[in-house]
């Protein structure tokens, strides 16, 4: 047996964000969009390796940066026993014509000024392979060989002249006609019609063994994956969660998002309306993925450990509030939702005097305005404990708070009813999210939530695979 | 049984071009029920689309339009202009296949829905604010939200939103142009129990355009087949699906390539250009069944089983 063609190892691929100026020189850590990390994998020649996973999670990247269209920002990619992840532009030409790739939309990856024969036949002149006749040559034989026949005839038509397929054919051709050995194809049928799909698949399967081709299929759909791959890595935020050979994975799916993923499929039988169990929401964002499992917010398995978080607290205070009357008592306990801050693991929730009215509230602004109060005479002046505590919260008198031992007996009520509060909204969520929430303790006029710190499983190898789940 | 929310009798539509009229849509007859969702598949350029817009009235200038579309009683296509705009958006509404682009980027969520809510009613601006957060509860998206631009939420999200702003008006009909295209299979799975239980809540119509099979077989009481133009195939899911007639019916549910695909399949050929649609049956220059009657002869729109409709000269024989 031979060495692999590809081998990929701990490949990361972070793109900077756009932010204003003032906030980056502000920020130490400016935010990044954690497209692929920590990624790794080994290709035997010959073989079709899937990358499937929905939008957005890095399948693209990763893909464009096996081929170093796209720097990675850490890893190795050693293509043919030659490690190319820092290899300079020339030599990196010479290899790229064993490496190709067929874009997903083959209305924009054809030069609409040149016509399909110049486009196909151009890779050859641009890597100064041949003299301009025999381009053409090539390009003619490629051209029959992929089905565009009659192949003189297509040569001179413009791509806006010729059917998608044709177009992806044309695009396919570009791609083989330095007869490369690896084919990076990105969702090379997504956007074809239904009827023209399967031929596209099997002029690449074609190709495949008469060239003792190698692909990286990508692709978001898992039918046709299962349909052509003969190993599968399922992607999710920018990592894999689950690699293995295709027939074992379609068998029994290890990971919950792959067994999601497999559930959601539409099946065009409409006896078989199955009741699916989808899981909620969508993908969320890469700036800022969860920690632990990315998976964790979504999964409906998850458990204490796979990395719950504060913010999936604010996500459930969200979710209640989708009912009216639930989001005006917990606005009414925990005050308005700007109001939680996230530190670390820890949710603080500032308290707040509920006793007190926005007319209440107003009366003693006017009043500090008019620089007529001192803290001492305050609570004379009004003699009512809980307007005393309300203005404390709201200016953050905290001098008041230790001079005046009514005033902190109030805040000491008022944490603890919040306490309650959090106690009994927590109740309301996933057995897991309450299960990861170590401690509710006050602090000051604050009600801190502490969660167990999370940790990322792993790659882990179970029955002849990879998962990166705490279930195995 | 009741009159029909939507039918269409004959319905023709032809956009005008410098190469001549296009027969997008060229002599189709169906009806939609209150309460039941009838899903429109075919391929790219076979006149699905052009079906919803002729439904919504929004096809472009100097489109002739022949036949009958008639919701609840009145003609869509010679309703006067003034009419037609009070029906769209109120009793007829559309949610289209990019969310994006047919959010205002400007305009915060919450303006979207009162300004829908503005052309159709005279309601009090608190009114209004309560029906929008009513509406957008019932999609799952957080009052907090409200005053965000619609590039602040994820695919899912603005298409849920979109869902909320069609329906928070109650329209009796709702055209869905590819509604779940542009977003993963996880959420479309999300937005269709969303349609579903829509649809039982309100005994509201659903017009579904898709090309996506998988998804009518879900979702969709009664099916429409179109290819170039024309209905080839109509009747109720269950009997198109297990028991299709026409030839095209046949390739397109055999090329579906899922999960218990054994093989690949697909129809030979392109589809036709609309401006020259080919003589007799217009799918016959593809068809692997084709006679010398084909080629000549229009075929008839035939009902071969109860509500079962197809358009083939050999009906009979693929029974």
């Amino acid at each position: 047996m031979t060495g692999p063609i590809l081998e990929v190892d701990g490949l990361v691929k972070y793109f900077p964000v756009k932010i204003p100026a003032v906030q980056r020189v502000l920020i130490r850590e400016p935010p990044v969009v954690h497209a692929v990390e920590d990624v790794s994998f080994s290709l035997s020649p010959g073989e079709i390796f899937g990358i499937v996973g929905e939008s957005g999670c890095g399948k693209t990247t990763l893909g464009r940066t096996v081929l170093r269209l796209v720097e990675p920002n850490d890893g190795r990619i050693v293509f043919d026993g030659v490690d190319i992840t820092h290899l300079r532009e020339p030599d990196l030409r010479t290899i790229r014509r064993s490496m190709q790739i067929i874009f997903q939309d083959p209305h924009a990856a054809l030069n609409p000024a040149m016509t399909i024969g110049e486009s196909i036949a151009d890779p050859l002149l641009i890597h100064g392979l041949s003299t301009e006749e025999e381009a053409k040559a090539k390009a003619l034989e490629i051209m029959t060989e992929v089905g565009l026949s009659p192949a003189e005839q297509l040569y001179t038509k413009y791509p806006a002249d010729v059917s998608g397929g044709q177009k992806q054919r044309a695009v396919i051709a570009r791609a083989m006609i330095l007869r490369p050995k690896l084919i990076v194809a990105d969702e090379p049928v997504a956007m074809l019609d239904m009827s023209i799909r399967a031929k596209i698949l099997e002029l690449m399967l074609e190709l495949k063994e008469k060239y003792g081709l190698t692909y990286i299929f990508i692709t978001h759909d898992l039918a046709t994956a299962k349909f052509i791959c003969d190993r599968i890595a399922i992607m999710y935020l920018g990592r894999i969660v689950e690699v293995g050979d295709s027939s074992d994975i379609y068998r029994e799916p290890k990971h919950p998002y792959t067994q999601a993923l497999l559930g959601a499929i539409p099946v065009p039988d409409p006896d078989r309306p199955r009741a699916k169990t989808l899981p909620k929401g969508e993908v969320p964002d890469a700036i800022h993925p969860p920690s632990g499992c990315r998976f964790h917010p979504r999964c409906p398995v998850a458990t204490p450990t796979c990395g719950w978080e504060p913010r999936d607290f604010l996500e459930l205070l969200d979710q209640r509030a989708l009912d009216d009357a639930i989001r005006v008592r917990d606005e009414h306990a925990l005050g308005p939702r700007d109001r939680v801050r996230i530190t670390g693991d820890t949710l603080r929730i500032r308290s707040m005097d509920p006793g007190l009215t926005r007319r209440e509230r107003r009366f003693l602004l006017a009043l500090v305005a008019l620089g007529s109060l001192a803290v001492g005479s305050l609570h004379a002046l009004v003699g009512i404990g809980t307007l005393a505590s309300g203005l404390a919260a709201l200016f953050g008198f905290d001098a008041l708070a230790r001079s005046d031992p009514v005033r902190s007996g109030l805040v000491e009520r008022e944490s603890g009813r919040v306490r309650e509060y959090v106690r009994g909204i927590l109740q309301s969520a996933p057995e897991a999210l309450t299960k990861a929430v170590r401690n509710v303790a006050v602090a000051g006029s604050e009600v801190l939530v502490e969660f167990a710190p999370s940790s990322d499983p792993g790659l882990r190898t179970v029955d002849g695979r990879e998962v990166r789940c705490v279930l195995y | 049984m009741s009159d029909p929310v939507l039918a269409a009798r004959r319905l023709k539509v032809h956009y005008r071009t410098k190469r001549g009229p296009v027969h997008a849509v060229d002599g189709i007859s169906f009806a939609l029920h209150a309460g039941e969702t009838l899903g429109v598949v075919g391929e790219t350029g076979s006149g699905k689309s052009t079906l919803g817009k002729a439904v919504l009235g929004i096809v472009p200038p100097g489109t002739k339009t022949e036949g009958e579309l008639v919701f609840e009683g009145k003609n869509l296509l010679t309703l006067p202009e003034g009419e037609l705009r009070r029906l769209r958006g109120k009793d007829i509404a559309l949610i289209f296949q990019d969310p994006m682009t047919r959010l205002d980027p400007l305009m915060t969520i919450e303006d979207h829905f009162l300004e829908t809510i503005h052309a159709h009613e005279k309601v009090s601006r608190e009114e209004a604010r309560a029906r929008t957060r009513a509406a957008l509860a019932s999609m799952g998206i957080p009052v907090s939200r409200l005053k965000n631009y619609p590039h602040e939420f994820s695919g899912g999200m603005r298409q849920r939103i979109m869902i909320a702003m069609a329906l928070v008006m109650r329209p009796k009909l709702l055209v869905a142009d590819e509604p779940t295209t542009s977003l993963d299979v996880i959420v479309e799975g999300q937005i269709l129990e969303i349609l579903e239980d829509l649809k039982r809540a309100y005994r509201m119509s659903l017009l579904l355009i898709t090309h996506n099979l998988g998804i009518v077989a879900e979702v969709c009481d009664t099916v429409g087949v179109m290819y170039a133009g024309l209905l080839v195939e109509y009747g109720p899911v269950r009997d198109v699906f297990k028991r299709p007639i026409h030839p095209y019916t046949r390739g397109l549910l055999a090329s579906i390539i899922h999960l218990d695909s054994r093989e690949l399949v697909s129809i030979d050929g392109l589809p036709p250009d609309l401006v020259t649609p080919p003589q007799g049956c217009r799918f016959h220059p593809r068809c692997p069944y084709v006679q010398d009657v084909c080629r000549t002869t229009v075929p008839e729109w035939v009902e071969y089983r109860p509500g079962h409709f197809a358009l083939c000269h050999f009906g009979r024989d693929f029974l």
